[in-house]
């Protein structure tokens, strides 16, 4: 240990980094504890939630399969987040490339009005979509849950575009035109096809946005449309059914595995 | 300044008609005229580079010629034919990009294949011309990779074949050595002079590198603020420059005021005889090599002065000394370091300048 008293910096590095791995270790611990313990409770047989289970089983998996009243949630949560991920990107792609490749006046506020709302708390954000959307009727309609989702969704998916095409030069599209190709072929086979990982990324960003989405449904969606989201809140508001636990886990890992997915995209396309 | 020039007689390496001749051409940006009215005439097979500080308007010529910007005004005739208004894709020309803008999702091949196919070459056709085309710049062991596996050098080796793969007519390169390092780009000049030899492509090459320029050039038109400050051959630029920004530019040259009277040049107090034509106050420019530091008994033709000695700089061969002249004037003396006895810094010295050494311009 001599050492570590003939080198006081080596020491204070030595510290630092243990505590630097101590606040690591309780970070993860803390943010994931309630995720494994709700993996641990799904595989639980007893009618309440309890921990530890007494009895292990997969009751509750079958159960989600088989009491018919998650279905319907989980068929709308899909319908509308397919709709929102593709709704989202109709928007986003033709803003990124006017913020970024057109000499449009006032560019640079389309992309800051679109990334706008996260910085706006989206419990605020949803009163006064609620507002607006009560005069236009669209309180409890999936059309209007869809536009609510695609607004949620858009700042992450310009985000994801417009970093993704900034980093793609505009000297390709320009070789190319001069090696003959049109403006229309140079686009579409060089900056939309080099873009192509970043579009698919974006898709499942604003799939999950929207599929995970518990706060707008909760004061657009009437009394009607019930997202899985929304069925989970309310179970657990109401009456604790053990079998959210099952739902919970499937959705974690559902999420997980798209979000590796679009990282892995979005690597390779760094690459 | 004149604003008007072009080639008056044949250009070495190159026939004498014209490919592309660009007159009267501008271009604005706002209230900024980054382009005024240039006039040029380039001839089939010439290699001619465009020179010149930032800012000074090199590449948005380029650019315009590429149909990257639209010019304000003015035409520009490729083989006699007006295609300002065409689309880059109809110009047919090859373009080099600084950042070789290689197309990273293709291999080499393909990035070479990529113009032909646009030409609609058929495929046995295309597969030989890119064949060749991979011998011309020695990268067939390649063919097979992606860009971002490739050095500098072989990308660069990449984006010229891939532009002169489709034959243009002309062949575009903008500041294409600007990211190597030294001695990657020496070999690579040799290169593209090479591939320029054995193509016999016209090249219009931009740099901000007067070494670059006189190591490639036929011709190289200096630009300055948006005019030619100077067109002509490296050699002539180098030894005749017609103004002072071209012979600091071009050769580093040292500027200082005169005045003529009847061929006897007033310079720094002194008076030699000239042969000129020039009368009144002249700009005299003097190679930093033709400056001499001399013991005593030089020559009785020469302008002599005394001065201190500020900096010395090894350049290899040479060394480059600074002197501050009496009256306030700075020399840059350039000499070999082998045959040249040393100064110290700070020690007084004589300077010379022989009046045939000497290049009189009126401004």
């Amino acid at each position: 240990m001599s050492t570590y008293v003939n080198h006081p910096a080596r020491a204070l590095d030595r510290t630092t980094s243990i505590l630097g791995r101590l606040l690591l270790g309780f970070s993860l611990l803390f943010l994931l504890l309630p995720a494994i313990l709700i993996v641990v409770l799904s595989f639980g047989t007893d009618p309440r939630v309890r921990f530890p289970p007494e009895g292990w089983g997969l009751d509750r998996y079958v159960d989600v399969f088989t009491s018919g009243s998650w279905g319907g949630p989980l068929l709308l949560s899909l319908e509308v987040a397919l709709y929102a991920a593709v709704g989202t990107l109709v928007v986003a792609l033709p803003l990124v490339f006017a913020a970024n490749r057109s000499r449009l006046p006032g560019r640079s506020l389309l992309e800051g009005v679109a990334i706008a709302p996260v910085v706006i708390p989206i419990s605020a954000y949803a009163v006064g979509m609620y507002a607006v959307f009560a005069e236009l009727d669209l309180i409890g309609t999936q059309r209007g849950v869809v536009l609510a989702h695609i607004t949620h969704a858009l700042p992450l998916v310009v985000i994801v575009l417009s970093t993704s095409l900034e980093q793609i030069r505009t000297e390709l599209e320009l070789a190319a035109m001069t090696m003959g190709a049109t403006r229309l072929r140079a686009w579409g086979g060089i900056t939309l096809r080099l873009l192509l990982p970043a579009v698919v990324s974006g898709f499942l960003f604003g799939f999950i946005s929207s599929f995970d989405e518990a706060v707008l449904i909760t004061f657009l969606g009437g009394s009607g449309l019930v997202t899985l989201p929304k069925y989970i809140f309310d179970s657990v508001q109401y009456s604790v059914d053990p079998a959210i636990t099952a739902i919970a886990t499937l959705l974690m890992f559902a999420v997980t595995f798209l979000m590796l997915l679009s990282s892995t995209l979005r690597r390779k396309e760094g690459r | 300044m004149s604003t008007v020039m072009t080639a008056q007689r044949p250009i070495r390496g190159a026939t004498t008609d014209s490919v592309l001749e660009i007159r009267q051409l501008s271009k604005s940006f706002g209230d900024v005229e980054v382009l005024k009215a240039i006039d040029l005439t380039v001839q089939r097979g010439e290699f001619l580079t465009l020179l010149g500080p930032s800012g000074s308007g090199k590449t948005t010529l380029l650019r315009i010629i590429a149909g990257f910007e639209a010019a304000s005004g003015g035409q520009l005739l490729l083989d006699g034919t007006d295609i300002g208004v065409l689309e880059p894709s109809e110009r047919r020309l090859g373009m080099v990009f600084q950042n070789y803008a290689l197309f990273p999702h293709m291999t080499v091949a393909d990035n070479i294949a990529y113009g032909l196919k646009q030409r609609k070459y058929a495929r046995a056709r295309l597969r030989s011309r890119v064949d060749e085309m991979l011998q011309v710049v020695g990268l067939t062991q390649h063919a097979g990779k992606r860009p971002s596996q490739l050095s500098g050098g072989q990308q660069q080796r990449v984006a010229l074949a891939r532009a002169l793969a489709y034959e243009p007519e002309i062949l575009l390169m903008d500041e294409p050595l600007g990211a190597l390092d030294r001695s990657l780009r020496l070999q690579m000049e040799q290169e593209i002079k090479q591939v320029h030899r054995e193509t016999g492509t016209t090249v219009i090459y931009v740099t901000h590198d007067q070494e670059e320029a006189l190591v490639l050039s036929d011709r190289v038109a200096i630009m300055n603020h948006g005019v030619f400050a100077g067109l002509d051959t490296p050699m002539n630029l180098f030894t005749r420059p017609e103004n002072s920004f071209v012979a600091t530019f071009f050769s580093d040259s040292n500027i200082l005021d005169g005045t003529v009277s009847g061929g006897v040049l007033e310079l720094l107090g002194q008076r030699v005889p000239v042969d000129t034509t020039l009368a009144g106050p002249v700009k005299v420019a003097v190679r930093p090599a033709q400056v001499s530091i001399v013991g005593d008994g030089a020559s009785t033709e020469a302008v002599r002065l005394r001065g201190t000695v500020r900096e010395v700089d090894l350049l290899g061969e040479l060394e480059q000394v600074e002197v501050d002249c009496e009256g306030g004037h700075a020399l840059t003396v350039r000499r070999p370091v082998s045959s040249s006895p040393p100064v110290d810094l700070g020690s007084a010295v004589d300077v010379e300048i022989a009046p045939s050494r000497m290049t009189l311009m009126a401004d």
